[in-house]
Protein backbone atom coordinates (compact mmCIF):
# COMPACT_ATOMS: atom_id res chain seq x y z
CA UNK A 1 0.00 0.00 0.00
CA UNK A 2 2.91 2.72 0.82
CA UNK A 3 4.18 1.93 -2.39
CA UNK A 4 0.93 2.74 -4.45
CA UNK A 5 0.77 5.90 -2.03
CA UNK A 6 4.51 6.35 -3.56
CA UNK A 7 3.56 5.98 -6.97
CA UNK A 8 0.34 8.24 -7.08
CA UNK A 9 2.70 11.03 -5.75
CA UNK A 10 4.86 10.22 -8.81
CA UNK A 11 2.08 10.26 -11.72
CA UNK A 12 0.87 13.53 -9.62
CA UNK A 13 4.46 15.05 -10.15
CA UNK A 14 3.78 13.67 -13.85
CA UNK A 15 0.92 15.77 -14.17
CA UNK A 16 1.50 18.38 -12.46
CA UNK A 17 4.92 19.62 -14.59
CA UNK A 18 3.23 18.76 -17.96
CA UNK A 19 1.66 21.79 -19.75
CA UNK A 20 -1.02 19.36 -21.35
CA UNK A 21 -3.45 16.46 -20.78
CA UNK A 22 -1.14 12.97 -20.90
CA UNK A 23 -2.09 9.92 -22.02
CA UNK A 24 -1.30 6.80 -20.11
CA UNK A 25 1.52 5.69 -22.19
CA UNK A 26 3.18 9.76 -22.10
CA UNK A 27 2.95 9.22 -17.98
CA UNK A 28 4.33 5.88 -18.30
CA UNK A 29 7.16 7.02 -20.79
CA UNK A 30 8.12 9.86 -18.22
CA UNK A 31 7.90 7.20 -15.44
CA UNK A 32 10.08 5.15 -16.80
CA UNK A 33 13.01 6.82 -16.81
CA UNK A 34 14.03 5.82 -13.36
CA UNK A 35 12.48 3.27 -12.77
CA UNK A 36 10.88 -0.28 -13.92
CA UNK A 37 7.16 -0.24 -14.22
CA UNK A 38 4.51 -1.72 -15.40
CA UNK A 39 1.94 -0.19 -18.17
CA UNK A 40 -0.88 -1.44 -16.63
CA UNK A 41 0.37 -0.22 -12.83
CA UNK A 42 0.36 3.24 -14.70
CA UNK A 43 -3.17 2.84 -15.71
CA UNK A 44 -4.25 1.36 -12.36
CA UNK A 45 -2.56 4.49 -10.55
CA UNK A 46 -4.32 7.01 -13.07
CA UNK A 47 -8.01 5.65 -12.62
CA UNK A 48 -7.63 5.18 -9.10
CA UNK A 49 -6.32 9.39 -9.39
CA UNK A 50 -9.09 10.06 -11.41
CA UNK A 51 -11.74 8.37 -8.92
CA UNK A 52 -10.49 10.13 -5.97
CA UNK A 53 -11.06 13.21 -8.19
CA UNK A 54 -7.15 13.74 -8.05
CA UNK A 55 -7.02 13.97 -11.70
CA UNK A 56 -9.27 14.43 -14.26
CA UNK A 57 -9.66 12.70 -17.80
CA UNK A 58 -11.28 13.42 -21.24
CA UNK A 59 -11.90 10.94 -23.97
CA UNK A 60 -9.52 11.75 -27.15
CA UNK A 61 -10.73 9.60 -30.18
CA UNK A 62 -9.32 6.37 -28.29
CA UNK A 63 -7.40 6.98 -25.46
CA UNK A 64 -8.33 9.24 -22.03
CA UNK A 65 -6.13 12.14 -21.59
CA UNK A 66 -5.42 12.90 -17.96
CA UNK A 67 -4.21 15.99 -16.61
CA UNK A 68 -4.06 17.01 -12.95
CA UNK A 69 -7.67 17.93 -11.36
CA UNK A 70 -6.09 20.43 -8.53
CA UNK A 71 -3.09 22.66 -8.63
CA UNK A 72 -0.01 21.71 -5.87
CA UNK A 73 -0.89 25.03 -4.66
CA UNK A 74 -4.37 24.12 -3.86
CA UNK A 75 -3.72 21.01 -2.39
CA UNK A 76 -1.23 22.28 -0.37
CA UNK A 77 -3.25 25.20 1.00
CA UNK A 78 -6.05 22.56 1.68
CA UNK A 79 -3.70 20.60 3.87
CA UNK A 80 -2.39 23.62 5.39
CA UNK A 81 -6.10 25.04 6.11
CA UNK A 82 -6.78 21.56 7.63
CA UNK A 83 -4.25 21.57 10.05
CA UNK A 84 -4.32 25.55 11.15
CA UNK A 85 -8.36 24.61 11.33
CA UNK A 86 -9.30 25.95 15.01
CA UNK A 87 -12.92 25.48 13.98
CA UNK A 88 -14.58 25.51 17.27
CA UNK A 89 -17.23 22.53 16.66
CA UNK A 90 -14.39 20.41 15.97
CA UNK A 91 -13.47 19.43 19.74
CA UNK A 92 -11.46 16.38 18.47
CA UNK A 93 -7.38 16.59 18.87
CA UNK A 94 -7.11 14.68 15.07
CA UNK A 95 -4.33 17.68 14.22
CA UNK A 96 -2.81 19.83 16.91
CA UNK A 97 -0.58 22.41 15.87
CA UNK A 98 2.46 23.26 17.74
CA UNK A 99 1.34 26.40 19.00
CA UNK A 100 -2.42 28.03 18.33
CA UNK A 101 -3.03 31.42 17.17
CA UNK A 102 -3.48 34.43 19.36
CA UNK A 103 -4.93 38.11 19.94
CA UNK A 104 -2.63 41.31 19.02
CA UNK A 105 -2.42 42.23 23.02
CA UNK A 106 -2.01 38.38 23.92
CA UNK A 107 1.14 38.45 21.60
CA UNK A 108 2.29 41.72 23.40
CA UNK A 109 2.20 39.28 26.38
CA UNK A 110 4.09 36.83 24.89
CA UNK A 111 7.25 38.62 23.60
CA UNK A 112 7.03 40.73 26.75
CA UNK A 113 7.23 36.33 28.89
CA UNK A 114 10.04 35.91 26.31
CA UNK A 115 11.65 39.28 27.15
CA UNK A 116 11.44 38.21 31.04
CA UNK A 117 12.96 34.72 29.88
CA UNK A 118 16.04 35.96 28.11
CA UNK A 119 16.70 38.84 30.87
CA UNK A 120 16.64 35.79 33.27
CA UNK A 121 19.22 33.57 31.30
CA UNK A 122 21.48 36.70 31.01
CA UNK A 123 22.20 37.28 34.57
CA UNK A 124 21.84 33.17 34.97
CA UNK A 125 25.72 32.37 34.19
CA UNK A 126 25.06 28.68 32.16
CA UNK A 127 23.46 28.06 28.61
CA UNK A 128 23.21 32.14 27.48
CA UNK A 129 21.40 33.32 24.68
CA UNK A 130 22.94 32.08 21.61
CA UNK A 131 23.57 34.00 18.56
CA UNK A 132 20.56 33.99 16.12
CA UNK A 133 20.99 32.65 12.53
CA UNK A 134 19.00 34.05 9.57
CA UNK A 135 16.13 37.24 10.29
CA UNK A 136 12.57 37.84 10.07
CA UNK B 1 -27.66 0.38 48.67
CA UNK B 2 -25.68 3.29 51.25
CA UNK B 3 -22.66 1.80 49.46
CA UNK B 4 -23.71 2.45 46.06
CA UNK B 5 -25.04 5.74 46.48
CA UNK B 6 -21.78 6.90 47.95
CA UNK B 7 -20.37 5.85 45.10
CA UNK B 8 -22.36 7.30 42.85
CA UNK B 9 -21.96 10.68 44.57
CA UNK B 10 -18.44 10.22 44.56
CA UNK B 11 -18.49 9.74 40.53
CA UNK B 12 -20.46 13.18 40.38
CA UNK B 13 -17.64 14.73 42.38
CA UNK B 14 -15.34 13.64 40.27
CA UNK B 15 -16.67 14.58 37.29
CA UNK B 16 -18.17 18.02 38.10
CA UNK B 17 -16.83 19.95 41.08
CA UNK B 18 -13.68 17.74 41.87
CA UNK B 19 -11.65 19.52 38.43
CA UNK B 20 -12.83 22.63 39.28
CA UNK B 21 -10.86 22.30 42.13
CA UNK B 22 -7.44 20.90 40.90
CA UNK B 23 -7.52 22.88 37.90
CA UNK B 24 -6.17 25.20 40.40
CA UNK B 25 -3.31 24.05 41.39
CA UNK B 26 -1.15 26.02 39.14
CA UNK B 27 1.67 23.62 40.79
CA UNK B 28 0.79 20.79 38.54
CA UNK B 29 2.34 22.47 35.63
CA UNK B 30 5.34 22.02 37.04
CA UNK B 31 5.02 18.37 36.74
CA UNK B 32 3.46 17.83 33.85
CA UNK B 33 3.59 14.15 33.35
CA UNK B 34 2.35 13.49 36.53
CA UNK B 35 -0.56 15.77 36.47
CA UNK B 36 -1.89 13.74 33.57
CA UNK B 37 -1.82 10.95 35.49
CA UNK B 38 -3.61 12.35 38.39
CA UNK B 39 -6.59 13.69 36.08
CA UNK B 40 -6.24 10.43 34.10
CA UNK B 41 -6.70 8.81 37.77
CA UNK B 42 -9.77 10.66 38.59
CA UNK B 43 -11.03 9.93 35.88
CA UNK B 44 -10.62 5.94 36.54
CA UNK B 45 -11.60 6.34 40.11
CA UNK B 46 -15.23 8.10 38.77
CA UNK B 47 -15.51 4.85 36.21
CA UNK B 48 -14.70 2.56 38.88
CA UNK B 49 -17.12 4.27 41.00
CA UNK B 50 -19.46 3.62 38.56
CA UNK B 51 -19.21 0.55 37.20
CA UNK B 52 -19.08 -0.43 41.06
CA UNK B 53 -21.77 1.18 41.79
CA UNK B 54 -23.88 -0.92 39.18
CA UNK B 55 -22.60 -4.35 40.54
CA UNK B 56 -23.38 -3.09 44.17
CA UNK B 57 -27.19 -2.40 43.41
CA UNK B 58 -27.36 -5.45 41.20
CA UNK B 59 -26.47 -7.45 43.99
CA UNK B 60 -29.10 -6.01 46.57
CA UNK B 61 -31.71 -5.26 44.23
CA UNK B 62 -33.58 -8.55 45.08
CA UNK B 63 -33.48 -7.63 48.39
CA UNK B 64 -35.01 -4.27 48.51
CA UNK B 65 -38.07 -3.13 49.77
CA UNK B 66 -40.46 0.12 49.67
CA UNK B 67 -40.92 2.60 47.02
CA UNK B 68 -38.47 5.34 47.77
CA UNK B 69 -35.58 2.72 47.53
CA UNK B 70 -37.04 1.17 44.33
CA UNK B 71 -36.79 5.08 42.67
CA UNK B 72 -33.63 5.68 43.90
CA UNK B 73 -32.13 2.10 42.59
CA UNK B 74 -33.56 2.42 39.21
CA UNK B 75 -32.60 6.22 38.99
CA UNK B 76 -28.90 5.36 39.99
CA UNK B 77 -29.23 1.96 37.42
CA UNK B 78 -30.15 4.58 34.94
CA UNK B 79 -27.14 6.64 35.49
CA UNK B 80 -24.77 4.22 35.43
CA UNK B 81 -26.23 2.73 32.04
CA UNK B 82 -26.14 5.71 30.59
CA UNK B 83 -22.46 6.97 31.23
CA UNK B 84 -21.37 3.30 30.46
CA UNK B 85 -22.83 3.19 27.28
CA UNK B 86 -21.66 6.86 26.22
CA UNK B 87 -17.94 5.70 27.18
CA UNK B 88 -18.30 3.09 24.70
CA UNK B 89 -20.14 4.44 21.95
CA UNK B 90 -18.24 8.30 22.42
CA UNK B 91 -15.44 6.36 22.91
CA UNK B 92 -15.67 4.35 19.54
CA UNK B 93 -16.73 7.19 17.81
CA UNK B 94 -13.82 9.81 19.00
CA UNK B 95 -11.06 6.86 18.26
CA UNK B 96 -13.18 6.21 14.65
CA UNK B 97 -13.48 10.15 13.78
CA UNK B 98 -10.10 11.08 14.38
CA UNK B 99 -7.90 8.60 13.02
CA UNK B 100 -10.29 9.04 10.01
CA UNK B 101 -8.96 12.46 9.84
CA UNK B 102 -5.44 11.93 10.28
CA UNK B 103 -5.09 8.68 7.65
CA UNK B 104 -7.07 11.40 5.11
CA UNK B 105 -4.48 14.45 6.04
CA UNK B 106 -1.36 12.13 5.78
CA UNK B 107 -2.65 11.41 2.28
CA UNK B 108 -2.58 14.75 1.58
CA UNK B 109 0.37 15.40 2.93
CA UNK B 110 2.12 12.61 1.55
CA UNK B 111 1.12 13.89 -2.28
CA UNK B 112 2.21 17.41 -1.93
CA UNK B 113 5.02 17.47 0.77
CA UNK B 114 8.54 17.45 0.51
CA UNK B 115 10.37 14.91 2.57
CA UNK B 116 13.67 16.06 4.26
CA UNK B 117 15.86 14.92 6.47
CA UNK B 118 17.23 16.22 9.68
CA UNK B 119 19.83 14.71 12.45
CA UNK B 120 16.85 12.65 14.47
CA UNK B 121 14.78 11.89 11.42
CA UNK B 122 12.42 12.89 8.72
CA UNK B 123 9.99 15.75 8.63
CA UNK B 124 7.59 16.68 5.83
CA UNK B 125 7.47 20.30 4.49
CA UNK B 126 4.72 22.02 2.99
CA UNK B 127 5.22 24.86 0.46
CA UNK B 128 3.45 27.51 2.14
CA UNK B 129 4.78 31.04 3.51
CA UNK B 130 2.62 30.66 6.74
CA UNK B 131 4.17 28.91 9.51
CA UNK B 132 2.75 25.55 10.89
CA UNK B 133 4.24 22.73 12.82
CA UNK B 134 2.36 19.64 13.91
CA UNK B 135 2.75 15.81 14.05
CA UNK B 136 -0.03 13.15 12.54
CA UNK B 137 0.29 10.67 14.66
CA UNK B 138 0.43 6.90 13.76
CA UNK B 139 1.64 3.18 14.72
CA UNK B 140 3.83 3.16 11.37
CA UNK B 141 3.22 6.39 9.38
CA UNK B 142 3.66 9.26 11.72
CA UNK B 143 4.97 12.04 10.77
CA UNK B 144 6.11 15.78 11.83
CA UNK B 145 4.91 18.32 9.34
CA UNK B 146 6.12 21.81 8.84
CA UNK B 147 5.68 24.45 6.48
CA UNK B 148 8.52 26.78 4.29
CA UNK B 149 7.71 29.48 6.19
CA UNK B 150 8.47 28.13 9.23
CA UNK B 151 11.59 26.32 8.23
CA UNK B 152 12.26 29.99 7.08
CA UNK B 153 11.18 31.93 10.53
CA UNK B 154 13.07 29.91 12.87
CA UNK B 155 16.74 30.13 13.64
CA UNK B 156 18.40 26.39 13.38
CA UNK B 157 18.17 25.88 16.81
CA UNK B 158 14.80 26.84 17.47
CA UNK B 159 13.65 24.82 14.60
CA UNK B 160 15.20 21.83 16.22
CA UNK B 161 13.27 22.46 19.17
CA UNK B 162 9.62 22.32 17.10
CA UNK B 163 10.49 19.16 15.99
CA UNK B 164 11.78 18.02 19.42
CA UNK B 165 8.77 18.86 20.49
CA UNK B 166 6.72 17.45 17.62
CA UNK B 167 8.57 14.13 17.79
CA UNK B 168 7.40 13.40 21.58
CA UNK B 169 4.22 14.09 20.47
CA UNK B 170 4.16 11.04 18.36
CA UNK B 171 7.04 9.30 20.65
CA UNK B 172 4.87 9.01 23.15
CA UNK B 173 1.95 8.96 21.48
CA UNK B 174 -0.08 11.91 23.38
CA UNK B 175 -3.06 11.47 20.68
CA UNK B 176 -4.14 8.59 22.68
CA UNK B 177 -4.12 10.30 26.15
CA UNK B 178 -6.27 13.08 24.10
CA UNK B 179 -8.81 10.84 22.58
CA UNK B 180 -8.78 8.83 25.96
CA UNK B 181 -9.91 12.45 27.95
CA UNK B 182 -12.21 13.14 25.12
CA UNK B 183 -14.35 10.17 25.06
CA UNK B 184 -14.66 10.34 29.17
CA UNK B 185 -15.71 13.47 28.75
CA UNK B 186 -18.52 12.65 26.82
CA UNK B 187 -19.23 9.84 28.59
CA UNK B 188 -20.92 11.38 31.07
CA UNK B 189 -23.93 13.88 31.50
CA UNK B 190 -23.80 16.89 30.54
CA UNK B 191 -25.04 18.59 33.66
CA UNK B 192 -22.49 17.30 35.71
CA UNK B 193 -19.79 16.76 33.63
CA UNK B 194 -16.69 19.58 33.56
CA UNK B 195 -14.80 20.30 30.73
CA UNK B 196 -11.07 21.01 32.51
CA UNK B 197 -9.86 17.50 32.38
CA UNK B 198 -10.06 17.67 28.84
CA UNK B 199 -8.82 21.43 28.54
CA UNK B 200 -6.15 20.54 30.95
CA UNK B 201 -4.95 17.25 29.85
CA UNK B 202 -4.11 19.20 26.21
CA UNK B 203 -1.79 22.03 28.34
CA UNK B 204 -0.45 19.07 29.70
CA UNK B 205 0.61 16.86 26.90
CA UNK B 206 1.95 20.51 25.03
CA UNK B 207 3.72 21.04 28.52
CA UNK B 208 5.20 17.46 28.67
CA UNK B 209 6.60 17.55 24.68
CA UNK B 210 7.82 21.12 26.16
CA UNK B 211 9.79 19.40 28.76
CA UNK B 212 11.08 17.09 26.25
CA UNK B 213 12.12 19.94 23.65
CA UNK B 214 13.92 22.21 27.03
CA UNK B 215 15.85 18.78 27.70
CA UNK B 216 17.47 18.08 23.66
CA UNK B 217 17.60 21.76 23.07
CA UNK B 218 17.05 24.27 25.53
CA UNK B 219 14.27 26.98 26.62
CA UNK B 220 15.08 29.87 24.88
CA UNK B 221 15.34 28.16 21.63
CA UNK B 222 11.92 26.29 22.58
CA UNK B 223 10.16 29.76 23.86
CA UNK B 224 11.56 31.81 20.90
CA UNK B 225 10.29 29.07 18.51
CA UNK B 226 6.70 29.75 21.10
CA UNK B 227 6.78 33.62 20.20
CA UNK B 228 7.79 33.60 16.19
CA UNK B 229 5.40 30.69 15.57
CA UNK B 230 2.17 31.90 17.55
CA UNK B 231 0.23 33.36 14.33
CA UNK B 232 -2.42 36.27 15.37
CA UNK B 233 -6.03 36.27 14.48
CA UNK B 234 -9.18 38.75 14.40
CA UNK B 235 -9.55 39.04 18.51
CA UNK B 236 -13.19 37.53 18.06
CA UNK B 237 -12.48 34.47 18.02
CA UNK B 238 -11.62 34.21 21.74
CA UNK B 239 -12.28 30.73 23.52
CA UNK B 240 -11.72 29.52 26.96
CA UNK B 241 -9.15 30.37 29.40
CA UNK B 242 -6.50 32.28 27.12
CA UNK B 243 -4.13 30.82 24.95
CA UNK B 244 -2.17 27.50 26.24
CA UNK B 245 0.98 29.15 24.69
CA UNK B 246 0.95 31.63 27.42
CA UNK B 247 0.44 29.24 30.06
CA UNK B 248 3.56 27.68 28.74
CA UNK B 249 5.83 30.49 28.11
CA UNK B 250 5.22 31.63 31.36
CA UNK B 251 5.71 28.59 33.03
CA UNK B 252 9.36 28.18 31.28
CA UNK B 253 10.10 31.02 33.50
CA UNK B 254 9.27 29.53 36.52
CA UNK B 255 10.32 25.69 36.17
CA UNK B 256 11.09 24.77 39.74
CA UNK B 257 14.74 22.82 40.64
CA UNK B 258 13.20 20.96 42.73
CA UNK B 259 9.81 19.51 41.07
CA UNK B 260 10.83 15.67 40.88
CA UNK B 261 9.59 16.16 44.50
CA UNK B 262 5.97 17.67 43.19
CA UNK B 263 6.57 14.57 40.45
CA UNK B 264 6.20 12.57 43.56
CA UNK B 265 3.22 14.06 45.48
CA UNK B 266 1.16 14.33 42.51
CA UNK B 267 1.74 10.42 41.67
CA UNK B 268 0.92 9.49 45.47
CA UNK B 269 -2.23 12.04 44.77
CA UNK B 270 -3.09 9.41 41.78
CA UNK B 271 -2.97 6.42 43.49
CA UNK B 272 -4.79 7.71 46.33
CA UNK B 273 -7.92 8.64 44.22
CA UNK B 274 -7.68 5.33 42.52
CA UNK B 275 -8.31 3.83 46.06
CA UNK B 276 -11.13 5.71 47.25
CA UNK B 277 -13.79 4.26 45.15
CA UNK B 278 -12.22 0.42 45.83
CA UNK B 279 -11.73 1.30 49.33
CA UNK B 280 -15.52 2.43 49.77
CA UNK B 281 -16.48 -0.52 47.95
CA UNK B 282 -14.27 -2.64 50.37
CA UNK B 283 -15.92 -1.11 53.32
CA UNK B 284 -19.33 -1.65 51.96
CA UNK B 285 -18.96 -4.87 51.68
CA UNK B 286 -17.61 -5.55 55.01
CA UNK B 287 -20.38 -3.33 56.92
CA UNK B 288 -23.63 -4.92 54.71
CA UNK B 289 -22.67 -7.99 55.49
Amino acid sequence: MARLGDLERSVMDVLWSATEPLTVRQVHNALSEDRDLAYTTVMTVLVRLAGKGLASRQLDGRAWLYSAALSREGLTADAMHSALNEDPDDRSAALVAFVEKVSADEADLLRQALADLEAQAETAPPSRARKRRGAS
Amino acid sequence: MITALVLVVLAVVLAGPGPLWVARWQWLHQVPRSAIILWQAGAVAALIAVVGAGVVLFHYLPQTHGPVRWIVAIALLVFIGHVIVRLIWFGLLELRRSGLRRREHRALVDLVAQAESGDQGRHWVLAHDEPVAYCLPGLLKSRVVVSRGTVDTLSADEFEAVLAHERAHLRARHDIVLDTFGALHKAFPVLIRSELPLIESRVLVEMMADDHAIREVGTLPLARALTELAGTRAPAAALGAGPMVLQRITRLSRLHPQRRLLAVGAGLLAAGLVLVPAAILTAGHLLER
